[in-house]
């Protein structure tokens, strides 16, 4: 394999202020911290503060990852969210704003949970074609701002979040070189996980009930639909780049439920060691999760360089994907509110 | 005990982590503490290793060890 390629060489990410824990909920809401759990190997999230909405995480995380690779420019931006600031413009082009990038091209990639690895497909794949030399890949979202604060199960579940990586142009033979993706979407079962109302269809049908602005999802049948695609995809890509599934060091997978991770890592094969986990701290931060996970793993050596890495996502949509790249060397900052490492929660 | 109900029960036991001495045909899997996202694990096992496709909500708190295996038996699978 020789050619031009995309090459990871910035990584950060940032929570906001306020840290709700299980026995937070649990004043507010009918439920437990063991209930929580023992469901979803959560303990804590964290969540916006009145005023600061998804482009103040993207800021924040972008700063971080430029300050990682050590630079102050790129010349595009992609940032992938579903709670954008505003239905019209992107939230983009704000975020290169206020970051100082000057004009370079910047949108927005709608994925849900899979938009990182969209995005960061978008971005190589730029990179790849001669369009930019470089770019910041951004997943930020804000589902606090979209979950009905009298829903348990959602908000036990969902943080909010930025994360970010930085690439710039340079050869597949080089370590950090994103070497593959491998990408998909059902629309068929788009209904699975949806925010129903605040679109075009609503008005456009008269329809709006105020609770139709809440998120909500199926969880039994996204349940298996996340175990089933991100192990089919993480799969595909292994066998497309010719790595058996057990040469393969670390799995980022999106960070939605320690069953699902720990249903995946069985269904590749792939020891408990070899799964990447900090959902018990931060939650399921839909577009940011991965790159937060990449961020606390690089932080705290859980994901060394060399390390054959292979980064999925699934979400609304439906869409899932992977990207797979060999983990260069990084100076990463750890995660603002998390002092250190807590032990990882495992259920099974 | 059926061939279907043995390998249920061993799957039960060996991927789910239920002690062997509870499982009787009669019992629910809410009596035998199996929450909502265990029983959708469960149908991704039973679908798996017994080659059904049992649907991801046919699986219930109320359903028995024996409702399952009448299940199971329906699509046409003697394990």
């Amino acid at each position: 394999m020789s050619g031009r390629a995309a090459v990871l060489t910035g990584l950060g990410g940032w929570l906001p202020p306020n840290r709700v824990t299980n026995d937070d909920l649990a004043r507010q809401l009918d439920t437990t911290d063991e209930w929580v759990t023992t469901r979803t190997g959560i303990r804590q999230r964290f969540v916006v503060p009145p005023g600061l909405s998804t482009s103040d995480l993207a800021v924040r995380a972008g700063a971080r990852a430029l300050a990682s690779a050590g630079t102050d420019t790129v010349d595009l931006l992609v940032l992938a969210t579903s709670t954008p600031d505003h239905p019209c413009p992107a939230t983009a082009p704000e975020v290169a704003g206020r970051l100082g990038l000057g004009e370079i091209p910047a949108f927005d990639v709608a994925a849900v949970c899979t938009g990182f690895v969209y995005a960061l497909a978008t971005a190589s794949s730029m990179i790849r074609a001669g369009i930019a030399a470089s770019a910041l890949v951004i997943g930020a979202d804000t589902f606090s701002t979209i979950l009905d604060p009298e829903d348990r199960t959602t908000r036990a579940i969902f943080g909010d979040g930025a994360g970010a990586v930085v690439l710039r142009a340079g050869s597949l033979e080089e370590q950090g070189a994103l070497l593959g993706f491998d990408l998909a979407s059902d629309g068929t079962q788009a209904d699975l996980i949806t925010v129903p109302g605040g679109g075009s269809e609503y008005r456009s049908k008269g329809l709006a009930a105020p609770g139709d602005a809440f998120f909500t999802m199926q969880g039994r049948s996204v349940f298996r639909n996340a175990v089933t695609r991100m192990s089919e995809s993480s799969r595909r890509l292994a066998k497309q780049l010719d790595w058996p599934l057990e040469s393969v060091d670390r799995l980022v997978a999106h960070q939605a439920n320690i069953r699902i991770l720990t249903a995946v890592g069985s269904e590749l094969g792939l020891p408990e060691e070899k799964l990447v986990v900090n959902l018990d701290r931060v939650g399921n931060t839909v577009a940011a999760s991965v790159p937060l996970a990449l961020v606390d793993a690089a932080h705290a050596g859980a994901i060394a360089p060399g390390q054959r890495t292979l980064l999925c996502g699934f979400g609304g949509g439906l869409t899932w994907g992977a990207a797979a790249l060999e983990f260069p060397e990084l100076s990463v900052e750890p995660l603002p509110g998390l002092l250190a490492p807590a032990e990882s929660v495992r259920t099974s | 005990m059926s061939a279907v109900q043995e390998k249920l029960t061993g799957l039960l036991v060996s991927e789910l982590g239920v002690p062997a001495a509870k499982i009787e045909p009669g019992i629910s899997y809410k009596d035998l503490a199996l929450d909502s996202l265990a029983l959708i694990e469960l149908t991704m096992i039973i679908n798996r290793e017994l080659g059904v496709d049992l649907t991801d909500d046919i699986l219930q708190g109320e359903t028995t060890v024996a409702d399952t295996v009448e299940l199971i038996e329906a699509q046409g699978v003697r394990a």
